[in-house]
């Protein structure tokens, strides 16, 4: 485990800090629900999988126009990401696993929900044309909870329907 | 103690030193992250090597031998009979003070206990720190004392989760596992222990 041979020092830390980075741009991405961002961030034609869905990014990119972003049951969500433990088989691959806490609101039946879902990324990462791209994602659920949101909840229109 | 000490911006500092600072800092970090990843698959091995051996851990009323705490004291123990059935250590403000070959490392996490209880499944939630004190020895940087500081908690009954909010097929999901049946081992060739 750790650091390949072949790469050296140097070379992993910048490896590691470009791919903490693009974790953080794939959460935005999907926090700011724009599945052309997505795809961008991911090798053409690569394999996505939460379980339930399991196809290529251009799938899962299209799976998410037709529901989750054209659907108003579905509002803000937001991505915190850490725990990045990075493992190189070489200069231009790694495979990583990294944490994530989502929040989302949900407004189902005109009751609203607030929601957590615990979880992690299994990525396997290339760099291609100079940039780290996922070249594989599985999402991993570890956990979840919701409340349903008190209508009384001052400034709740702001957290609502993004 | 200023975090940023020796790397003053208005100090000409080599590019050797720089460096060899950051990837201490990064060593450091990984350790903290591989040590939550233990107590989250239960990987006693794991939790042993984030250990520098004869390293001491004060936790939750243990004060004494890390590795006594991880193989016999802590929910990862072979031996421990708490209905726990899930751990997940979130990490996060890693500030680290550097001093050669030791650091003092303060870490907050948001962790989360899921346990069965008589009347249902519980969520238990602890927010803390870890306050390490860590060593660059034989070629690793490894944890010499760990104390755990509790700052809040509370707990919840389980409630709705997501999947079941949207209609979802749990048994479709991909469902972290507390043990080696984790995706992490089956999805992803990544070497346990």
């Amino acid at each position: 485990m750790g650091v390949d041979d072949q790469v050296t020092p140097t070379e992993a830390l910048l490896a590691r800090r470009q791919l903490e980075q693009l974790l953080i741009e794939r959460g935005r991405a999907a926090d700011a629900k724009d599945a052309d961002a997505i795809v961008t961030l991911h090798v053409p034609g690569s394999r996505d999988t939460h379980g339930i869905f399991d196809g290529t990014i251009e799938e899962f990119a299209e799976y998410l126009r037709q529901n989750h972003y054209s659907n108003g049951r579905y509002g803000t969500q937001r991505h915190t990401i850490s725990n990045a433990v990075i493992e190189f088989d070489g200069p231009l691959r790694a495979r990583v696993e990294s944490y994530h806490l989502a929040y989302h609101r949900l407004v189902l039946d005109g009751q609203n929900f607030d929601v957590q879902i615990g979880g992690r990324y299994f990525d396997v990462c290339e760099k291609q044309t100079g940039k780290w791209l996922i070249a594989e994602r599985s999402v991993i659920y570890d956990w979840s909870r919701s409340w349903p949101v008190d209508p009384r909840t001052p400034d709740d229109e702001r957290a609502g329907h993004r | 103690m200023s975090i940023n000490e020796g790397t003053r911006l208005d100090e000409p500092v080599g590019e050797h030193e720089v460096l060899a600072e950051l990837l201490a800092k990064q060593q450091i970090t990984e350790v903290l992250y591989q040590r939550a990843r233990a107590a989250d698959r239960r990987d006693v091995d794991l939790a042993l090597r984030c250990y520098h051996p004869g390293a001491t851990e004060d936790h939750e009323g243990f004060t004494g031998s890390a590795a006594d705490f991880i193989r016999n004291v802590s929910m990862i123990s072979p031996d421990s009979t708490a209905p726990v059935q899930g751990l997940w250590h979130f990490i996060s403000n890693v500030l680290i003070d550097l001093h050669g070959d030791q650091a003092e490392v303060e870490s907050y996490h948001i962790a989360l206990v899921e346990r069965r209880g008589d009347d249902g499944d519980v969520q238990s939630w602890i927010g803390g720190r870890y306050l390490d004190t860590m060593a660059h020895l034989d070629g690793r940087w490894a944890i010499m004392h760990r104390t755990v500081v509790f700052d809040w908690s509370r707990s919840d009954p389980a409630s709705t989760p997501y999947w079941e909010l949207v209609g979802l097929d749990e048994s479709k999901l991909l469902r972290g596992r507390f043990g080696d049946d984790d995706p992490l081992y089956t999805q992803t060739p990544v070497t346990r222990g």
